[in-house]
């Protein structure tokens, strides 16, 4: 996907300096200025991030919270996610983090009394107080109603929050979502999926997606999703072609030369990690080629071998260090994501505005605690 | 020691009013109260130190990012952390709340001696803090509640469609076990084995009195001496908690590496799952040390002979030692030579007469155990 600008319906023209429109086509229009033209080419973000220097935040970050009985932790995760968009720079301004540890902790609490002391209390109390039958059974269904709505309310308060605490060039960016439509979604994605037997889920996968990016915002401006499921079937249905075609391939071999058999098994391990890898490539260049700002297009360059290549170091560095590596895992993912994205077109900035709203820390510690995991950027 | 850069009163930043996305380049004026702004578009700005928060630049490679108001405030960007040094020394009481980059080799050795410290914290919590907390714990823990999460282990690992249910056969193996039983009256539990018809040469218990007994273990037995060994240690396992216990310090070394890692990600616990596995090891070894000795002192308790339990662990270290099945049973325990060792040093302090387990039992039958089954 190429197409540079977004809402290709819209007339031809550019935005001007004082946000008013002007007819023509954007960037070769004779006698703009110079900046105009500028403007209207690929941009990339840099990251300059080290594991050394995250290396020693963790460790003092372990100490500190060793010694506070886990207190810390709630600070820790500040001080890292601050200096990781500090890092992060665009257009040659970088990224900046307002949230504070005071605000997390407090999320925290709250994510424990909304959702844990209820489930804690549904699932072990009836069996604690001798109670049985109909009264166990329904507690552990609305037990498991828990652990199937944390996910959703986690997902879009994470988003609020986190987005309303990062910055660029002094704008900060929101989520505008509701819970509500949020858990809609949900609910009939969930229910479809498991009617269809999975058929569904490249939809559902792409409106939950549609529903992140549309409702998110820089400043006063939102950014724009315009992808449809139906490309998203198509990656997934290649997936499953390609796994059942290797299953095919191996039943042939081991039918009319069985001696063969073995050296054909050893390719089926491999098989669901390449899809896997394919589709999480595909879907993520599904994900931001189709993800706009104003005049601007998202563009993801990523590819099986680069993520291939990437998996196979981050694993390896985690599996021969004991874990010890992961801020130089979590650095190259980082330098990774942010590597291959681009933003093609018209940058025009013109006529945004500070437009931030206030956002509860809750979501973002229930999004740790279940891990949803949310590549912005 | 003051530098050129130190006595810089002059510098250049950026400036985002935080209304708009346009960056103003600003030429910054130190002063000792404050700092005097002036913006590219003309806006004279005046900052005074004690409104001011550092934000940003505290690390190598970091920009200096000061910002002034609360809800959504004015920033400053400075590229070049000697800015930091310069304000220090126009205002030093004023700016102190501003980072020093002037003590960051003091924060690096402090770094070093945090790692220690990590290090020494850790290794205590692992050798003495967990293992006392799931001491104190498993004390305290009912045997009902021991009972229920046993019943879950073993529903996967012998399910009934599994067992083996010949009851003149099973009824002499829990012989064996209500005479070892009966040299402990007080320990609360309600002993239940069960024979799974499976090839491997195991055994295992789990918290609240069950002990699975596979069928190639029992096939391996010759005599019931040989087996009331192996159902002393099992017994032993549960009286002492071990399973309990080891769930306990299972869950204590996750919660203690997850303080380590932070946001444990999928890809973070892929790393951390082999430490925790290397991690429960050593705990492990402990509890079969234990088991092994009471075990024995069970034994020689009851008057049952000692050399059967050595003879059955020498078997299946002499015959079975390089075996991928008996492998199962040895892996998971001491090495086995010390073992022996132990158990032999501790049968001598006994001079009681053994009598003979079950003298109207014909040993060779046991192997029809599994001729009758709930399926079959």
């Amino acid at each position: 996907m190429n197409n540079p600008t977004p809402g290709q319906d819209a007339p031809k023209g550019s935005i001007g300096p004082g946000g008013e429109f002007v007819q023509g086509p954007p960037s070769h229009q004779e006698g703009a200025p110079r900046h105009r033209a500028e403007q209207d080419r690929t941009r990339t973000l840099k990251f300059f991030g080290s594991g050394r220097t995250l290396f020693g935040m963790w460790i003092v970050n372990v100490l500190l919270t060793l010694v506070t009985l886990g207190v810390y932790y709630f600070w820790a995760k500040v001080k890292v996610r601050s200096y990781l968009l500090s890092q992060t720079e665009f257009e040659g301004d970088r990224f900046a983090y307002h949230g504070t540890g005071n605000e997390l902790l407090v999320g925290g609490l709250r994510a424990v009394i909304l959702f844990g002391v209820p489930f804690l209390i549904l699932s072990y109390g009836p069996g604690l107080v001798g109670a049985g039958g109909v009264t166990l059974g329904v507690s552990s269904l609305l037990a498991s109603f828990i652990i199937l709505a944390v996910p959703a309310f986690a997902t879009v308060w994470a988003l609020r929050y986190r987005l309303s605490r990062t910055s660029w060039r002094g704008i900060r960016f929101s989520f505008r979502g509701r819970v509500r439509d949020y858990v809609t979604l949900f609910v009939k994605g969930i229910l479809l999926t498991t009617i269809t037997i999975g058929l569904y889920y490249p939809f559902y996968a792409a409106q939950k997606r549609a529903f992140m990016v549309s409702h998110s915002y820089f400043g006063n401006e939102r950014f724009e999703f315009d992808g449809c499921g139906n490309e998203l079937f198509k990656v997934y249905f290649q997936a499953f072609l390609f796994i059942a075609s290797v299953a095919l391939f191996v039943v042939f071999v081991s039918l009319l030369t069985p001696f063969l058999t073995p050296f054909a098994m050893l390719l089926l391990p491999f098989v669901p990690i390449l899809a896997w890898l394919f589709t999480l490539a595909e879907q993520r260049r599904f994900f931001w080629d189709h993800t706009c700002f104003r005049r601007c297009r998202f563009q993801s360059t990523v590819t099986v071998n680069n993520l291939l290549l990437l998996k196979l170091g981050n694993y390896a560095l985690l599996l021969f260090s004991l874990g010890l590596a992961w801020p130089w895992v979590r650095i190259r993912t980082m330098d990774y994501d942010l590597k291959h994205l681009r933003l093609n077109g018209l940058l025009d900035l013109a006529a945004i505005q500070q437009e931030a709203s206030d956002a509860s820390a809750a979501g973002d510690e229930v999004a740790g605690f279940v891990d949803v995991g949310f590549d912005w950027g | 020691m003051t530098t050129p850069t130190m006595r810089r009163t002059d510098w250049s930043g950026t400036y985002f009013g935080g209304h708009a996305p346009q960056p103003q380049r600003a030429s910054i004026h130190l002063m000792p109260t404050g700092l005097q702004i002036r913006t590219d578009d003309g806006k004279n700005l005046w900052w005074p130190y004690e409104d001011i928060r550092q934000t940003q630049g505290f690390y190598t490679g970091q920009q200096v990012r000061l910002e002034r108001g609360e809800q959504l405030p004015e920033a400053l960007v400075v590229s070049d952390t000697a800015f930091l040094a310069a304000v220090h020394r126009v205002a030093p009481e004023r700016a102190k709340h501003f980072h020093d980059p002037a003590r960051r080799d003091i924060r690096r050795a402090l770094t070093v001696l945090a790692a220690l410290a990590v290090i020494a914290i850790s290794a205590a919590l692992y050798m003495w803090a967990i293992p006392a907390l799931a001491t104190v714990v498993v004390s305290h823990v009912p045997v009902t509640w021991e009972e229920r999460l046993g019943e879950g282990i073993i529903q996967k690992l012998a399910p009934p469609s599994k067992q083996c249910t010949e009851p003149k056969r099973l009824q002499a193996i829990n012989q064996i076990v209500t005479a070892l039983a009966a040299t402990l009256p007080d320990h609360g539990y309600t002993f239940q084995v069960l024979v799974v018809s499976n090839p491997t040469v195991n055994a295992l218990a789990a918290p609240g009195g069950y002990i699975v007994l596979f069928k190639g273990l029992l096939d391996r037995s010759d005599s019931a001496e040989e087996l009331a060994g192996v159902l002393a240690h099992e017994m032993q396992h549960v009286i002492q908690r071990h399973g309990t216990r080891a769930l306990l310090q299972r869950a204590s070394i996750g919660i203690l590496l997850a303080a380590m890692t932070g946001d444990v990600s999928s890809a973070a616990t892929f790393g951390v799952g082999v430490a925790s596995t290397l991690g429960t090891l050593s705990y492990s070894r402990r509890a079969e040390e234990e088991a092994d000795t009471e075990a024995m002192r069970m034994l020689l308790a009851s008057r049952v002979d000692p050399s059967g339990m050595i003879l059955f662990f020498e078997k299946l270290q002499r015959k079975h030692g390089n075996s991928p099945e008996a492998f199962k049973y040895l892996s998971s325990h001491p090495a086995a030579e010390d073992r022996i060792t132990n158990l032999q040093a501790l049968s001598r302090t006994s001079h009681d007469e053994p009598r003979k387990l079950l003298p109207d039992f014909e040993w060779r039958d046991m192997d029809e155990i599994c001729l009758v089954r709930p399926g079959s």
